[in-house]
């Protein structure tokens, strides 16, 4: 008899628990129930889309040397509306979706459009918590090149360009779209990949990553090994962000971020799939070792 | 009383007590503002005496906390972001921004610095208030979410409009 009161008492608790949850589940979304409850979210990632990573490949005529794109990667064909050329430098770059990275979604009516789209999926009620998915969502058509970049890579002089170190410094003048395409075509013409290293000033992790990376043997190992363009999304500075955009996981811009770029611009890798290195020496090295081929 | 009776009488005053306990947490939520900002939701509203804004920073990323209310303005060396909630307008700060969370101090790897830090996951923040009867309010809050890995971009003044009917509705 005390079993079967238990039984029911546990299950009471559990019916009414359950709509607690429930109300909670079907309370109104700030933005729809108040005015007030801030149309102001333009940086609000409740229900951001993730779209697939671009790839920036930067294609230079009778190159002999051009990679192998990754499996699953399509390279769009020359004078298709993804290509962008650089008048006078005989070189085009183009942005394609490489469809091998996975990523989680919030939301497929959110991300169908692409990002930004958080205030629309606020406004719209959905729910202000968002669901994460593991299993990837159908290709989406590639978001349009951001219009920096097309502005960029016209007056980026690829030559003088790829003289640069591997160690590009952040500054004002830190034109980071000229940076990376001027490193992937400096990366066709070596076969080194690229790193992009998004960081910011204030970000306590990404110092720690600095630290790390400064040390003899990464320093080393970066100058013989990689194209390193770093790109600072702590000024602010929308095409960093642009930059950034395709390859953040969380799609809230996760720092630091490093992304590996293949000489044919598509992605080999990045922190937010595989992990952070950890910030000593020996752990950048081993991180950055896995990409080279 | 036998146990049998304490489990027959929450039996049945189970499902009712739960489901307005469940109807008391919905009532409860028109008072709440919200928005999310960089990998945090953060909720506020008004005490129940209407003397202190109380603000709730949740990040969404497991093993991400924001830092302490106390870190200076440009964080230690320029690192770090602290947890800000400013008003203006209506809404009239009576004294310093808290939180009842404990403070942890996270070191940074190959360095000698720590960070002051609430616990991973949410954190409740009080600041006295007065508040006006007429007029617009407005908060500002900012914040940045980390774990020992990895930041989000820091949110500064993200702005939170209140107009009079709102403020009212939220006493």
């Amino acid at each position: 008899m005390r079993k079967c009161v238990s039984m029911v008492a546990l299950a009471s608790a559990a019916v009414g628990l359950a709509g607690c949850s429930a109300s909670d589940l079907h309370r109104e979304p700030a933005g729809a129930a108040h005015p007030l409850n801030t149309g102001q979210d333009q940086g609000q990632d409740v229900g951001q889309g993730h779209v697939p990573p671009l790839a920036i490949a930067a294609h230079v005529p009778a190159a002999g040397n051009h990679a192998q794109p990754a499996p699953g990667t399509h390279h769009a064909p020359e004078g298709s509306p993804e290509a962008i050329t650089a008048p006078g430098t005989g070189t085009v770059a183009m942005l394609r979706p490489t469809g091998t990275t996975p990523f989680l979604a919030h939301s497929d009516a959110a991300g169908a459009a692409g990002r930004p789209v958080s205030s629309a999926a606020g406004k719209a009620g959905t729910p202000a918590h968002p669901t994460h998915r593991t299993v990837p969502p159908p290709a989406r058509p590639a978001p349009a090149p951001p219009a920096s970049l097309t502005s960029m890579a016209s007056m980026a002089s690829i030559a003088s360009m790829a003289a640069l170190g591997p160690d590009l410094a952040f500054g004002p003048q830190n034109l980071a779209t000229t940076q990376v395409l001027n490193a992937v075509a400096a990366a066709q013409s070596d076969g080194k990949p690229v790193l992009l290293d998004f960081a910011a000033g204030s970000c306590a992790a990404c110092k720690a990553l600095e630290n790390a990376m400064h040390t003899p043997k990464a320093q080393a190992f970066l100058a013989q090994h990689y194209h390193v363009v770093h790109v600072d999304l702590g000024d602010g500075d929308p095409s960093h962000l642009q930059i950034a955009s395709p390859y953040d996981a969380y799609g809230a811009h996760g720092m630091p971020l490093l992304v590996v770029l293949g000489p044919d611009g598509s992605v080999r890798g990045d922190s937010a799939h595989a992990g952070q290195p950890r910030y000593d020496e020996a752990g950048v090295v081993a991180w950055l070792k896995q990409w080279v081929r | 009383m036998k146990a049998s009776t304490v489990l027959t009488v929450a039996a049945l005053s189970g499902i009712p007590v739960l489901t307005a306990l469940g109807l008391a947490l919905t009532l409860h939520h028109p008072r709440e503002l919200t928005f999310t900002d960089q990998g945090v939701s953060v909720a506020m509203h008004l005490s129940d005496d209407g003397d202190r804004l109380l603000t709730t920073f949740t990040p969404q990323r497991p093993g991400f906390h924001v830092y302490s209310v106390g870190l200076p303005a440009d964080g230690i060396h320029g690192l770090g972001r602290p947890t800000r909630v400013e008003v203006d307008g209506a809404l009239r700060s009576r004294g310093p921004l808290t939180a009842e969370a404990p403070i942890r101090m996270l070191p940074m790897r190959g360095t000698d610095l720590a960070f002051p830090v609430y616990p991973d996951g949410p954190v409740t923040t009080d600041l006295p208030v007065a508040v006006d009867e007429h007029g617009d309010a407005r908060v500002l809050v900012s914040y940045a979410a980390c774990s020992p890995q990895e930041c989000l971009r820091p949110v500064t003044s993200h702005p939170v409009e209140i107009p009079a009917a709102a403020l009212a509705a939220m006493r």
